[in-house]
């Protein structure tokens, strides 16, 4: 069974890696346990040059930190989707709403003590504004 | 492109419905994550209760390169509109075809089962956030849409 298994993985592995054989990554910027729980789930890598593609933040790290971090995985073309911490993307929501590309894809994700706050994601906001009243006719 | 205004107004209200629809199922995605996350966090800590603080955090995550490869890849695809389309695949592999240890070695070898559960339960988060990326290009593509045709309606009514 578990061969049969192993077997399907690679049959999706190569049928799926067909468009882009390599496959990109998810980054993840966030608390400890975040952080530790995604690894944990097999999400981080630390490519060839030695970087990561995950941050802990923590109440020590510095606004710039995050925002040259998060810039950064940005930047690299191997990671599409970034998952990072709604109270963590406060902090540097600037940066977050300038980002207007679909890839790589910012997801804001509660964390252990914040909850989701919809009125706060950079993208519903930014579908929101759509309704602008002065636009009704 | 677009003949008259009706046609125009049709299609901004076909288009404003929908992205009132992918905001209503991007909060419901994410409160779905929201109530996996919180899952996986309660697991962590009571993993964390039988171990001890100090067993599972950061420390335990190796830091060299070359000794933890992703479990997860994401491969994106254009679709007929050429709007981004994620999927993450898990896999056992890496390109070379060696096996990637299992990340839950990293915290002893009889880890607690409350350790595997928060395993799964952020698995199937990354898991999750494939879908939520759709969704977030898809209202980025159904903004620049809005955009667009409101644009074509002001010029019309000029």
């Amino acid at each position: 069974m578990a061969k049969v298994k192993e077997a399907m993985h690679r049959l999706q592995e190569n049928t799926g890696a067909g468009l882009d054989r390599k496959g990109k990554l998810l980054a993840v910027i966030g608390d400890e346990d975040t952080c530790v729980g995604f690894l944990l789930g097999g999400v981080g890598e630390i490519n060839k040059n030695r970087q990561p593609n995950f941050m802990v933040v923590d109440k020590n790290t510095a606004v710039g930190e995050i925002e040259d971090t998060f810039k950064r995985f940005i930047k690299r073309d191997d990671i599409d989707i970034i998952l990072i911490n709604q109270n963590v993307a406060e902090m540097i929501r600037h940066v977050i709403d300038s980002h207007t590309q679909p890839v790589p894809s910012v997801l804001e994700i509660p964390s252990k003590d914040h909850p989701y706050d919809a009125s706060k994601d950079s993208i519903l906001r930014r579908a929101r504004g759509m309704f602008n009243p002065e636009d009704i006719h | 492109m677009h003949g008259s205004v009706d046609e125009v107004c049709a299609a901004l209200d076909k288009f404003t419905l929908r992205s009132l629809e992918l905001m209503e199922e991007k909060v419901s995605v994410t409160l779905q994550m929201e109530e996996i996350l919180r899952d996986g966090h309660i697991e962590l800590a009571k993993s964390r209760y039988i171990r001890g603080m100090e067993n599972i955090g950061m420390l335990q995550v190796p830091t060299e390169a070359g000794q933890f490869e992703s479990l997860f890849k994401v491969q994106t695809e254009l679709d007929e509109e050429s709007i981004p389309q994620f999927d993450v695949i898990n896999r056992k592999h890496n390109d070379e075809g060696k096996e990637i240890p299992d990340p839950i070695k990293w915290f002893g070898v009889l880890v607690p089962q409350n350790l595997r559960n928060a395993q799964k339960r952020f698995q199937a988060t990354a898991q999750l956030s494939s879908k939520c990326g759709n969704i977030r290009t898809e209202i980025i593509s159904t903004t620049e849409k809005l955009n667009e045709l409101k644009r074509i309606k002001k010029n019309i009514s000029k």
